[in-house]
């Protein structure tokens, strides 16, 4: 790290808390604490659910899956559109109507306290541990660059952004998460740019694509899973003559293909989007229920094609590294 | 709530925007036009 490179991170680390802290002073309710002053407009709400959703780890680790194991996970996010519709034509409305601050508040309403109680402290429990694990990721990263223990980077990162997450509430998390995705975003496609600039000059983009296609990275749709002739039952010798309920077992023990994202998809993004207080949180500070609502279109038409560039980032950078030897840190 | 122009008191956007089967028809066509283009994607080298 030179000198620049720590004035270039810890400037950006303090200008990130100080803006979250800097614009959303002022006296606080409950109301505008967990829900914003309902200003956001569409695309503010556009943003802040796709930069909720997009942790440090989708940067990280998705074009590493990429790497390891092709284009496919694409296919977890094909649910996603689907329920962004069911949300807009169905939660919305409700929580708008009965003008709720959290999406628990609903059940207190519908059922019961105790209810309420009870999946809220699901919620933080859950959004707790995964909070963790989302800190954890660029902790790694960053306590590997400086040279530091994982521990500290973690504390830290944490404290940094408990600082404006608590002083500024719902707002403040909204627009610190557009101006870091935004960062984010830009980074990696820098990084893109510069995986495919950096390839042996006599390779072109087509016949990039074309060996990582050949290498199996380019495998985004799977109907049957890509390792189904190695995995077929005794008595069967092709894929062609498996039976409907053995392509289901070998569908069921795959991972991630269309199945799995056109189904099963659509009810994690159910219960996601539209019942975790996180993303309830972004889509209710909206102006209106047409502005939330329409924050929901545009996630739903934007995440698929922000996951496939992501992916296909990690894509470059595999084929960079054929030709490049990968860094190995102890 | 499928229905068309379906608004609250505030909002000052013309009825385009609320025409919520639409984005939902819209939503679906850009989700088929993408599978179909990850198909052919795949194909090549299946």
């Amino acid at each position: 790290m030179t000198t620049i490179d720590w004035l270039v991170l810890f400037a950006a680390l303090v200008a990130i808390v100080v803006y979250g802290v800097v614009k959303t002073r002022g006296s606080h309710n409950m109301e505008t604490y967990l829900r914003g002053d309902n200003t956001l407009k569409w695309w503010m709400i556009g943003i802040s659910i796709m930069a909720t959703q997009a942790s440090a780890i989708t940067f990280l680790s998705t074009p590493g899956q990429a790497i390891e194991d092709g284009m496919r996970f694409i296919q977890f996010y094909f649910g996603l559109p689907l329920a962004m519709i069911i949300i807009s034509a169905v939660f919305v409305p409700v929580y708008y109507r009965l003008n709720v601050l959290t999406a628990y508040e609903f059940l207190e309403q519908r059922f019961d306290l105790k209810t309420r109680a009870f999946t809220a402290i699901l919620f933080l429990l859950l959004r707790g541990l995964s909070a963790g694990i989302t800190i954890f990721a660029p902790s790694l990263v960053l306590a590997t660059v400086l040279h530091w223990r994982v521990e500290v980077a973690t504390v830290l990162i944490g404290l940094l952004v408990m600082i404006y997450s608590v002083s500024g509430g719902s707002k403040a998390v909204s627009l610190t998460q557009r101006l870091q995705l935004s960062i984010v975003m830009g980074g990696m496609l820098l990084a893109g740019a510069m995986a495919y600039t950096m390839l042996p000059e006599n390779l072109d983009f087509a016949e990039t694509i074309q060996l990582a296609g050949y290498l199996g990275k380019l495998n985004l749709i799977n109907i049957l899973p890509a390792d189904a002739a190695q995995h077929l039952p005794a008595g069967v010798n092709s894929v062609n003559e498996l039976s409907l309920l053995q392509k289901i077992d070998l569908i069921l023990e795959d991972r991630f293909n269309i199945w799995s994202g056109m189904i099963a998809s659509v009810f994690l993004f159910l219960s996601y989007f539209g019942t975790d207080q996180s993303q309830v949180g972004r889509y209710l500070g909206g102006r209106n229920l047409t502005e939330s609502r329409l924050g929901l279109m545009f996630n739903g038409l934007l995440k698929i094609p922000m996951q496939f560039v992501i992916l296909f980032i990690g894509v470059l950078v595999f084929v960079f590294y054929l030709f490049n030897q990968p860094p190995v840190f102890s | 709530m499928l229905g068309p122009g379906h608004t609250s008191p505030a909002d000052h956007r013309p009825p385009v925007f609320s025409n919520w089967r639409g984005w939902y028809l819209l939503l679906l066509v850009w989700l088929a036009a993408q599978l179909m283009f990850y198909y052919f994607l795949t194909s090549l080298f299946a």
